[in-house]
């Protein structure tokens, strides 16, 4: 990598180049930051724009990705080239994916919460447009719950046991985080979240 | 977009600057925190015959991200309790168990025992 921090470019390992960050070498991150800070928008852009997430969340990201990189810069273990650029990547997609939990939090308790109706499975079933009325369409719903059943023989028998109890006798989060103590109210709605997700993606496919 | 540019660049170049007056290298201890996590993950998933892809993928997560997190590469601050969280239900290990071995309470057991939690 050349380092222009200086007068004169100077090709240099990106060791080297991460010793001087160590060392707070403000030439070297400014370099460093102006350097990186495009591709690092496009590659955080791009991870929104897949969890469909506004791009406008990109500025704040890219900010707390930099400075936890100026924060954390002495835990860094530079064993190649590339690793740095890699390091301030996954950086900013665990951002990303942080703003996508909180999101995915409130939507989750939304939609699981709004489950006044007297039985979940009914909700989720009109949620996922699974309960028809209709005769001609039950054929068609009869594969859709093959696909539900398929896809609950391919969880472990934990997440199956919570999906079903959370599904069909109703049991609430609060109650079954009585049930599996090492789990929060929060880990599963998640997984109810998971679930009703790989069921909307196998229906499309 | 320039003036969002200027202002990372400001603040980035701030930090750096109260971090060197702060920053004295040689006394720096660093935890192995993440990287005992990331090792004590790697024995769950292959006790479970889980692989990295699957893991990634049960955790709607970049592979790198979690090759990062498995290799312990990711810097232990960002590794909090709500996504300890999401790893023991991925791993199938108990949260409390991730939180003390990424404070280093803890070694990473190489048996299944020692692994799996009571549930």
């Amino acid at each position: 990598m050349l380092d222009m921090s200086g007068r004169t470019p100077v090709l240099m390992s990106e060791k080297r180049i991460v010793d001087k960050l160590k060392r707070m070498d403000s030439r070297m991150w400014e370099h460093i930051f102006e350097n990186y800070t495009a591709t690092l928008d496009y590659d955080i852009s791009n991870s929104l724009r897949k969890r469909d997430l506004p791009v406008e969340y990109a500025e704040d990201i890219l900010q707390e990705t930099w400075l936890t990189a100026v924060e954390k810069i002495q835990e860094f273990q530079c064993d190649g080239d590339g690793k740095f650029y890699n390091w301030l990547r996954v950086i900013a997609l665990n951002h990303v994916r942080n703003y996508w939990r909180k999101n995915r939090q409130t939507v989750s308790f939304e939609a699981i919460d709004e489950t006044a109706s007297p039985n979940a499975l009914d909700y989720f079933l009109q949620s996922e447009g699974l309960a028809v009325n209709n005769v001609e369409d039950q054929v068609f719903l009869h594969q859709q719950l093959h696909q539900l059943d398929k896809l609950l023989g391919e969880l472990n028998p934990r997440d199956r046991d919570i999906v079903l109890r959370r599904l069909v006798l109703d049991e609430k989060p609060e109650e079954l985080v009585l049930r599996y103590p090492n789990l929060k109210v929060q880990s599963i709605s998640q997984l109810i979240c998971r679930v009703r997700k790989n069921l909307r993606n196998r229906m499309d496919d | 977009m320039t003036n969002n540019y200027e202002k990372t660049k400001k603040a980035v170049l701030k930090a750096v600057k109260e971090r060197a007056e702060q920053t004295r290298p040689a006394r720096i201890k660093f935890s192995t925190g993440a990287k005992d996590l990331g090792q004590y993950l790697q024995n769950c998933l292959s006790q479970r015959e889980i692989s990295r892809f699957t893991f990634a993928q049960s955790l709607d997560m970049e592979t790198e991200l979690a090759d990062a997190i498995l290799d312990g590469v990711l810097p232990e601050s960002e590794l909090h309790s709500e996504l300890l969280e999401e790893l023991a239900v991925a791993t199938g290990c108990e949260f409390e168990r991730l939180v003390q071995v990424l404070k280093g309470e803890v070694v990473a057991p190489t048996n299944i025992s020692g692994l799996i939690s009571g549930v």
